[in-house]
């Protein structure tokens, strides 16, 4: 039972992003995953796949700490793209400075803050997040 | 002044009065109007006309007014006119037809030879009297000469006026044609009179108007005398006459009286002058009194002032810092030994010399500094720079202010000055210290938080891999390598957290603190740990009052009694029953908490305060971290308390707290 159609993962850690997919897999997260390793990688991409007129992702994982564009970078630039999407962004990261958190949820399309690792009772959370709409969604590892 | 002026117009008035009540003695033919004595020479008409004229004349002149000197002007000049031709007629023997132009003179007789003439005695003292008065308000050498002419005419009026008195007929011709009436020669002696007095400052009159001692005295002795004269004089002719003494005792009774009379005067006038200099002497005594008085006291206010001045000098000379007086004009009364130093003047002479004289560098900026001290200013500054002459960088606190000579009177500045060249260096030493280990502390912080983000992501994806491995191949569970990897992996992920929580501490503390019941906190501690305490048969004692507060982050407060309580469970002695005892005190603007137990304890010569470092543990204890003191350490620090901490080895252990108490 997928319920997300697309999910896009924007990181540049290949571990977290093999573990992640694994666990998608497992509970069924969604039906088809895109991977960005950084927020440039991850804006040119999905400029494409707007222009090839492709499936937009439904929700997307975004990392803070990133070479060549980090999370909030892309945060700005996706706000300013306008794209046909409504994905709602999770931001992931290690983390746990409070103002890093403060800041993701003062960030506009952000949904909420999850702490790396992401396991999978969190994913499985943000799925019935989506799903009930309204259960909120912090988690501590 | 006013008296005089009034004495010359009431006088005039009267004079005119009368030569009027003559007038019309004649205009309506009444004999006794026209001589006051029956069978004595009347007034003639002229005479009376020129009388008012005359009188009305010096009434004018005594207004003092410019328009009233006109008409004074012009009935002086009618007096003038009439007299001065009846003189031409005596003089040239032609008749003028003045004589009785207004009012026929039916009197005919050998003593009146030209009716209705005046007598000449009166048309000279008229013409006389006119140009005097004329010359009243002329240049001052006219006005000499008419006080002269008036007192001509006041001789000449008294001496007919006498005559009359004396009965002495010749004097009533007096050599001349015909002689006055006798009531004309009073008027005329009058009016020449009240002329002389329009003209103050000259003559006879000054005499007699002045404010001096002498014409005082004039004033007292001269109508004595004079009555005294002319009563003698009567007296003398009329026993003459009756033939009651002879000449010889009459000559020589009149000299005596009159010796005897002058004796009197003299004596009255010397007692009034006695008196007289006696009060003045007595003033002149009275104000050399007010000025020794006067003297004496200036004198002694100068030498208090001297010796306030001296007092000032010794104060400031003994002060243990830079002070220095100055007057005026910037030179040194005084300064004190400290100046000297600070200033390099030792051996030199500075007082009475300028300021500006012994450090020539001083600028402008600072003498309008002076200058406005000098004027009632106060002027300091905490912290100044100066470039010495030598190039040497010094700063300077300041203070100038005048010091008062008198309640208004500014005597002088007072400097002080502190050389704070040290304290300043050292205050940038420490500033540029503090920079440098807030720098320091900045880096370590932004370093503590790479390395604590690095390690949580790592340990993440570890602990997410071996979760996924297991979850593939569930039959592993049970291999003593992946059950290894597993809490491996867990005690990595505990450090961490651990580390993060020591980061966390000192970001923001102080905003999170309230006011909490310390009692309360530890109630709930102890529920937390009781049955750790219950499986160690430790007695843990609240003996916290109800109503101690601390002020203090709700969480900080819960792990650090928490951490104690737990320390002192896992270090009590199986050798005897323990205890832990939980008490608090004031101390000043802390609350002391101290933790008490009867554990095994430490040596703290050896240990000291390392035990509050990180990772160390001093006991054998397998599940000892070495992080909780330390993170207690770092929370109390956090919250601007301190904990200290005595032990010994084998007696217990007792944990001091300081804590906020608001």
């Amino acid at each position: 039972m997928s319920k997300f159609k697309v999910a896009c993962i924007i990181d540049d850690d290949p571990i977290y992003i093999l573990t992640t997919k694994k666990i998608m897999e497992q509970v069924g997260f969604c039906e088809e995953i895109i991977v960005f390793n950084n927020g440039r990688q991850a804006i040119e991409g999905l400029s494409e796949l707007s222009a090839a007129g492709r499936q937009m992702p439904d929700v997307i994982l975004l990392d803070i700490n990133m070479p060549v564009m980090d999370g909030w970078q892309f945060a700005e630039e996706y706000k300013q793209l306008s794209l046909p999407c409504n994905a709602d962004i999770y931001v992931v990261s290690s983390s746990i400075d409070p103002e890093d958190i403060k800041r993701a949820h003062l960030t506009p399309c952000v949904k909420s803050y999850l702490t790396k690792p992401l396991t999978r009772s969190i994913l499985e959370g943000v799925v019935n997040e989506q799903r009930g709409g309204d259960a909120g969604m912090q988690s501590e590892s | 002044m006013e008296r005089e002026r009034q004495f010359i117009r009431v006088s005039a008035v009267v004079i005119f009065s009368i030569s009027f009540i003559v007038l019309l003695g004649w205009i309506f033919d009444i004999q006794l109007f026209e001589s006051a004595f029956p069978g004595y020479k009347g007034m003639k008409v002229n005479t009376a006309i020129c009388f008012m004229a005359c009188s009305g004349g010096v009434f004018f002149y005594a207004r003092n007014e410019v328009k009233d000197a006109w008409r004074a002007h012009f009935l002086v000049f009618l007096s003038v006119l009439i007299s001065g031709i009846t003189v031409t007629e005596y003089a040239t023997g032609i008749d003028l037809y003045i004589d009785e132009l207004f009012i026929k003179d039916n009197n005919q007789s050998v003593s009146n030879p030209y009716p209705g003439r005046m007598a000449f005695t009166s048309a000279a003292g008229f013409l006389l009297l006119g140009i005097g008065l004329w010359g009243t308000t002329g240049r001052k050498l006219f006005r000499s000469i008419a006080q002269m002419m008036f007192h001509v005419v006041t001789l000449a009026s008294f001496v007919v006026g006498t005559g009359y008195i004396f009965r002495v007929p010749t004097f009533q011709r007096l050599s001349f044609f015909n002689s006055m009436a006798f009531h004309s020669a009073l008027l005329m002696l009058l009016l020449s009179i009240i002329a002389s007095a329009l003209l103050p400052q000259f003559g006879f009159a000054r005499l007699f108007m002045d404010r001096e001692t002498g014409s005082v005295m004039a004033r007292r002795l001269f109508p004595i005398m004079f009555f005294a004269v002319l009563a003698l004089g009567l007296i003398r002719l009329q026993t003459h006459l009756f033939e009651v003494v002879t000449v010889e005792m009459g000559i020589t009774s009149y000299g005596a009286l009159f010796i005897l009379i002058s004796l009197l005067l003299i004596q009255n006038t010397a007692n009034r002058l006695n008196l007289l200099d006696r009060k003045r002497k007595q003033a002149e005594a009275e104000l050399k009194d007010l000025n020794a008085n006067l003297e004496s006291k200036v004198q002694a206010q100068t030498k208090e002032l001297r010796e306030s001045n001296i007092r000032n000098r010794i104060f400031v000379e003994m002060a243990p810092s830079a002070i220095a007086m100055f007057d005026t004009e910037m030179k040194y009364i005084a300064a004190s030994q400290a100046w000297m130093e600070d200033y390099g003047l030792n051996g030199q002479q500075i007082i009475g010399r300028s300021h500006y004289e012994i450090f020539p560098e001083i600028g402008e900026d600072w003498k309008q500094i002076h200058r406005a001290c000098l004027k009632g200013a106060v002027n300091k500054n905490s912290e100044a720079h100066f470039k010495r002459a030598d190039g040497t960088d010094q700063w300077l606190m300041w203070d100038v202010r005048p010091w008062y000579a008198s309640e208004n009177e500014i005597g002088g500045l007072l400097m002080y000055t502190a050389d704070i060249t040290e304290i300043k260096n050292r205050k940038e030493e420490v500033k540029s210290l503090l920079a440098v280990s807030v720098e320091q502390n900045e880096r370590l912080k932004n370093f503590a938080h790479i390395v604590s983000h690095n390690l949580r992501s790592h340990s993440g994806n570890i602990s997410v891999l071996l979760e996924l491995f297991l979850h593939e191949h569930p039959e592993l569970a049970t291999n003593e390598l992946i059950v290894h990897q597993l809490q491996a992996s867990e005690n990595l992920k505990e450090t961490i957290a651990h580390l993060n929580e020591v980061v966390a501490i000192n970001t923001t503390v102080l905003d999170s603190m309230k006011q909490l019941n310390l009692h309360l906190y530890i109630e709930s501690a102890m529920q937390n740990v009781a049955p750790a305490a219950a499986a160690k048969k430790v007695m843990i004692n609240n003996h916290v009052g109800r109503d101690v507060s601390v002020a203090a982050v709700e969480a900080y407060l819960d792990s650090i009694i928490l951490n104690l309580l737990t320390n002192g469970i896992k270090y009590s002695s199986a050798d005897r029953v323990s205890y832990i005892n939980i008490n608090a005190s004031r101390e000043g603007s802390y609350i002391l908490l101290s933790i008490e137990d009867n554990g095994v304890g430490m040596d703290m010569k050896v240990i000291g305060d390392k035990i509050f470092g990180m990772y160390k543990t001093f006991h054998g204890n397998s599940d000892a971290k070495g992080i909780g003191l330390f993170i207690t350490r770092n929370q109390v620090e956090a919250m601007g308390g301190k904990v200290i901490c005595e032990s010994e080895q084998n007696v217990g252990t007792t944990f001091k707290i300081y804590l906020k108490h608001e």
